[in-house]
């Protein structure tokens, strides 16, 4: 069911809206191409930025801001009456994914138009040619002139240089291969590297990376990963509160094995496997698709759902399944409806027409599904509609206007794009959401079902949102929207949006900052297209580039430097998951309670550990609070607790934490009080290897940090054995963190590991990613 | 990277306001001590979904906009909707559990009005449930203002460890405070005593003496210092700044005191209420440890597009005696005097049903209201009004009675009287994110 014809026309449309950087728009200004560069653009060009990326920040700075935005986009903006008009020039405002490249090139394309030998661009603003706004600009003016500039440049024809982020970036210190990978498969697949991956890239650098990143991402728990991103972003987990949410949701004339009497026939236990696949039916379907290297279009394309054998029984359907019991296993299914003497499929439009996605995003009679488009924008086609200059809503006229959503201009400008885009859910019950009703009209008072401009003819309305989705996936905003997505889900920053205050004294600093993530995120954009919208394609550019592998810069940064490099590295505060699982890999061990197997940090503290509930709390913090600093805290003490006299118990080549030292292993002879040279030797190899282990820091024995965890361990050391001299502690470990062939620790070493241990696992590089 | 570059830095890429109180707070070890904030104390309270100021202090005998009550109510200045359970359609009058828990408006009025400043006629000049939410917990209707509760735990009590804490609404902070959220009374106590195995019990035994978790401490606080002082990059060393100011107040959590057992209602009908009586004990109890300056919790549910009129009233009367609750628990701490409680809806409910039969709904309309109390407000008081169109009516500016031409009273106008209120008219937080219009004495 892939689609490859959807992947080569993104791959032409997003191509399209990057070419700057490959060369292929030739705009420039004349005034600087003939010698007139800046200190600070001397300064960029010797990073490897091209003469095309400064005339793209020039047209931010000169055009962009203050003709463009602030006198042309009234009217040709997308809801603009110009563009209703059939204006040629369209301008996306700002907020849109990819408008500064779609307008560098819808004004190229106007500008190159000639009548009476001069550019349209120059006659139109001066009321020429029929202008439907009029005179915009005066011929003697500053702004008219800018437009000048740019027409004068783009005839110039200054070839755009092809430029990497990595020349842009030639002062930021990377990850090595080792430590990259150690952040990735910690991250991605919630394991440590294996010796064997460990000795391949001790062999091999750089050049086994990205095969073994590969490799990871083939890994269950990449797909794992991937569903939790994706439910940051679709909030159905919000149906797993209770067994019963989101099979509650179906109705059970359609799906009779819902109705109460047969529900009730199956037991507790497979009623919670049936609603745990239905709360996360779009979610397996993300998981589907990458799974299987599909098209990442065909979370929306998809003709089908997915099903387990679960879902299925509720479903009525009969998918066939290598073992009807594992609940783990999703199918491909159509699902067909028997509702009196009609029989239909639902016409499924990938993870568009799930029950819960449906449901999460409410409508209503009189909302008529502008919610789901809303959501749709921000969701597929990374666009908060939100965020567009607000038009206040005015009731005393808006009341006066009988369809104001259609004909009060301060309304119909959003509504003229969310509108056609709810159009496409005309068919689902606005009272009971994921019902689907086959003979339900569109309201014809609003816009026409349809997308963009495009309206969608009435014989596709049985298949209206596979229409739409036909469309989204083919619009450059998918392809942004994937990477937008990824790159938050894995460095746990949003992309920083685009400077467009061009007065400000830092514009060039926050601007060449977004350019550089910009074009690294086009990029890998471009890769993603190139690779049949593979998912796992976007992720493994994501980690392998600057943003997620920064450690640190090569040089004190001097002046605005610092700006351009405000978004360079991760530092993030794990995420309740990524931790809980770190915390099991490291230290061999779940942090959970003694009566469930559900670790602490995706139970009862995920919320106060900054984690969200998808129901109220949907933005996670990324900012630690008192909270969330002693829920580590705790963490690092039961875990301490509870791993250091066990691990110490068995034998060294079986120990994850202490194989290079005994707990008889003392710093001073007990008789002489001499130093213990060979034992302090063994303890400070094991601290290394813990630095390591922990940290995955590869220290010298000298290191600093050794020797400060070193003093850590002779300082409680010593404490212990005065206190123990004194009878102000016992010889008996406390009862909870006991191993059963070790429950005292006379030497007070055990209980000197376990501060050890606590000082490692709360901090900062075990809890930040 | 000098101080003023890591500021300059961190505030152009919208992580702005972290760095002050990130380099207050990290770099000394804030005692407990200091730590004993007093007040004044900020509640903000969203009714998510926008509620029908018809049905609260905005009255109508209109039947076409009102088939729920018959008359006006009036307390003192105070005029009120006729709800109260003996309403039949409400559905509650022989439910003698709920009739213990819930008061009626006039009930509520007559015990809280003479604190009371009510604004009616707010245009909010919005639809959507986010914008209006962002509008009315921030004044600003486009986005990147940060919640007013943000603003204040900045102004009063940056260094709080817990200084903003949250239940749910609008609470966007722009890096100017940490946000917190809640955990349930056993989390918390788990969590404020990081090192006692088993918090509450009698043992008192430690996973470490305390001797060596200060040692702990104290290693782990020079390590990242030192990793922070050899960082260059402005994203990871505000990491380490973060984590450094987040770990100097945590010690002191120990002192918020939250009750054993959550409070609890006998009826199940009245979940919403007992869900925002429990939230309003926690966030007293974290005011009377001195930890915290503000807080939010959202009601949600006013969304009634169906079956308005029951649903509606429902969520009123339950909000309104939460709201009574939360008064009595303040008094019973001693809080009351120096507690703000500021609520709001992200816009309302419009003039007419959307149907003709009593499950019918109503549709969302900019036209709202909002209460405040709190002290220096000036009680018993109704500030604006709506014409029987549910269309603002304009306000004299000095005066505040409806005039011609006069001024309409919007969120970024509500906020501009919180502000002065909450002291911070002259901060420099009004001047970094400032609000247009004129000032109107509105709370007095």
């Amino acid at each position: 069911m892939s689609d490859s014809s959807t992947a080569v026309a993104a791959l032409c449309v997003f191509a399209a809206l990057t070419s700057c950087t490959t060369g292929q728009i030739g705009m420039g200004y004349p005034d600087r191409s003939q010698g007139g560069e800046t200190t600070r653009e001397r300064g960029l060009l010797r990073r490897g930025a091209s003469q095309c990326e400064l005339r793209q920040e020039r047209f931010v700075k000169d055009l962009w801001v203050p003709v463009l935005a602030k006198i042309c986009i009234d009217c040709h903006s997308p809801d603009g009456i110009a563009v209703e008009r059939g204006a040629t020039l369209q301008l996306l405002p700002s907020q849109i994914p990819g408008f500064l490249e779609a307008n560098l090139e819808n004004l190229k394309q106007v500008a190159l138009r000639e009548s009476d030998g001069q550019s349209v661009l120059l006659r139109k603003p001066l009321g020429e040619m029929n202008h439907g706004g009029s005179v915009q600009l005066s011929a003697d003016s500053d702004e008219y002139a800018a437009l000048e500039a740019f027409v004068a440049g783009l005839k110039a024809n200054t070839p755009c240089e092809k430029h990497t982020a990595a020349a842009m970036l030639s002062d930021v210190e990377l990850l090595d291969a080792a430590a990259t990978y150690r952040k990735a498969t910690l991250q991605i697949a919630g394991r440590l590297p294996t010796p064997e991956e460990r000795d391949l890239l001790d062999e091999q650098g750089e050049g086994a990376l990205t095969s073994l990143i590969d490799g990871l991402l083939e890994e269950e728990a990449f797909i794992d990963r991937l569903k939790d991103i994706y439910n940051d972003q679709f909030l159905t987990d919000f149906y797993l509160r209770f067994v019963g949410a989101a099979i509650e949701l179906l109705n059970w004339n359609d799906y009779p094995n819902r109705k109460p009497d047969r529900l009730s026939a199956f037991d507790f236990d497979t009623r919670a496997k049936i609603n745990q696949a239905l709360a996360r039916e779009p979610l397996e379907l993300v998981a589907h698709v990458a799974r299987n290297n599909r098209p990442f279009s065909e979370i929306l394309t998809a003709d089908y759902t997915v099903v387990n054998p679960y879902s299925a029984l509720i479903y009525g359907v009969q998918p066939t399944f290598s073992d009807p019991t594992d609940e783990h296993e999703f199918v491909e299914a159509r699902i067909m409806i028997h509702r009196g003497r009609e029989n239909f499929e639902i016409p499924h439009a990938g993870v568009l027409t799930t029950p819960v996605m449906l449901n999460r995003m409410p409508t209503s009679d009189t909302n008529r599904n502008r919610h789901r488009a809303r959501r749709i924008l921000e969701l597929f086609l990374g666009t908060d509609i939100l965020r567009f200059e607000a038009r206040p809503l005015d009731v005393r006229t808006a009341s006066q206007i009988p369809n104001p959503t259609r004909d009060d201009p301060k309304c119909n400008g959003c509504h003229r794009q969310i509108d056609p885009i709810a159009g496409a859910f005309m068919k689902w019950d606005t009272h009971d959401y994921e019902r689907y009703r086959p003979n339900q009209a569109w309201y014809p008072e609003m816009f026409a079902p349809g997308f963009g401009t495009e309206v969608m003819e009435p014989w596709e309305y049985d298949r209206a949102q596979r229409w739409l989705a036909d469309r989204i996936v083919k619009d450059p905003r998918f392809v942004v929207s994937v990477v937008y997505t990824l790159f938050t889900g894995l460095t746990g920053h949003r992309p920083i949006p685009t400077p467009t205050d061009g007065t400000s004294k830092d514009f060039d600093a926050s601007w060449s900052a977004w350019n550089t993530q910009n074009t690294v995120l086009n990029a890998i954009g471009a890769k993603f297209v190139e690779s049949n919208m593979n998912v796992k394609t976007a992720a493994r550019e994501l980690v392998l580039s600057p943003y997620f592998r920064a450690r640190n810069a090569r040089s004190d940064l001097q002046g605005q430097r610092e700006i351009e490099l405000i978004s360079v590295g991760t530092g993030r505060f794990s995420i309740p998951s990524v931790l809980a699982n770190k915390i099991r890999a490291v230290t061999g061990r779940a942090w959970a309670p003694s009566t469930s197997g559900r670790d602490y940090l995706t139970g009862s503290y995920k919320v106060p550990y900054g984690g969200i509930d998808s129901d109220g709390i949907v933005e996670p913090l990324s900012t630690p609070n008192g909270i969330m600093v002693n829920v580590a805290r705790r963490m690092a003490n039961e875990m301490a607790c509870a791993v250091t006299a066990k691990d110490f118990e068995r034998e060294p080549s079986e120990r994850l934490l202490f194989p290079l030292v005994e707990a008889t292993d003392l710093p001073t002879s007990p008789e002489t009080g001499e130093v213990a040279l060979e034992a302090v030797e063994r303890i400070k190899s094991n601290i290394r290897h813990l630095h390591d282990r922990f940290l995955g820091e590869q220290l010298a024995l000298d290191d600093e940090e050794v020797t400060r965890t070193y003093n850590l361990f002779v300082e409680t050391w010593n404490e212990g054995r005065e206190k123990r001299q004194r009878n102000e502690v016992k010889a008996r470990i406390p009862p909870a963190c006991q191993a059963s062939g070790m429950r005292s620790d006379n030497n007070y070493t055990v209980r000197a590991w376990m501060a050890v241990i606590t000082y490692l696992l709360s901090d900062y590089k075990f809890l930040y990613e | 990277m000098d101080r003023r570059s890591f500021l300059r830095a961190t505030a152009l890429a919208g992580l702005a306001s972290t760095a002050p109180w990130v380099f207050s707070r990290a770099q000394r070890k804030v005692s407990a001590q200091e730590m004993g904030y007093k007040g004044p104390y900020w509640v903000f309270v969203e009714a998510g979904g926008g509620w029908d100021p018809r049905f609260l202090f905005d009255p109508t005998e209109n039947p076409e906009h009102n088939r729920l009550y018959k008359g006006i109510g009036q307390v003192g200045a105070i005029r009120h909707a006729i709800i109260d359970l003996d309403n039949e359609r409400i559905g509650w009058a022989n439910d003698a559990a709920v009739r213990q828990a819930v008061l009626s408006i006039k009930q509520f009025l007559e015990r809280h009005g003479n604190s009371i400043t009510v604004v009616n006629g707010i245009d909010t000049t919005t639809n959507n449930h986010d914008i209006g939410t962002r509008a009315m917990g921030s004044g600003k209707i486009t986005a990147g203002y940060p919640a007013l509760a943000a603003l204040i735990a900045r102004a009063k009590a940056p260094e709080l460890p817990i200084s903003y804490l949250s239940y749910g609404g609008y609470d966007k902070t722009n890096d100017l405070v940490p946000l917190t959220r809640v955990a349930s009374a056993n989390v918390f106590s788990r969590v404020s005593r990081p090192n006692e195995m088993s918090p509450g019990s009698t043992s008192g035994e430690l996973f470490h003496t305390q001797e060596t978790m200060d040692r702990i401490s104290r290693f782990q606080r020079e390590r990242v210092e030192a990793m922070r002082d050899k960082q260059r990059l402005p994203q990871l060393r505000k990491s380490m700044q973060e984590l450094l100011a987040a770990r100097a107040g945590s010690s002191v959590l120990d002192r918020v005191e939250l009750p054993a057992e959550p409070v609890k209602l006998a009826s199940r009908e009245l979940e919403v209420q007992q869900n925002f009586m429990q939230e309003a004990q926690g966030l007293l109890a974290a005011f009377k440890s001195g930890l915290t300056a503000s807080g939010t919790i959202r009601v949600s549910g006013f969304d009634t597009h169906g079956n308005h009129d029951r649903q509606q009233s429902r969520l009123l009367l339950q909000l309104l005696s939460g709201i009574d609750y939360l008064q009595a628990e303040a008094s019973n701490l001693g809080l009351a005097n120096n507690l703000y409680v500021v609520v709001t809806s992200d816009f309302a409910r419009g003039p007419h049903y959307n149907g003709n039969t009593d499950d019918d709904g109503k549709d969302h309309w900019p036209i709202t209201s909002m209460f405040a109390m709190g002290p220096g407000i000036v009680g018993n008081r109704v500030v604006g009004s709506t014409d029987e169109r549910q269309v603002a009516v304009s306000v004299d500016p000095d005066t505040l009675q409806s005039a011609e031409g006069g001024v309409t009273i919007g969120p970024a106008t509500v906020h501009q009287g919180l502000r002065r209120l909450a002291g911070l008219d002259e901060n420099e937080l009004s001047a970094r994110f400032p609000l247009t219009g004129p000032h109107l004495p509105l709370f007095g």
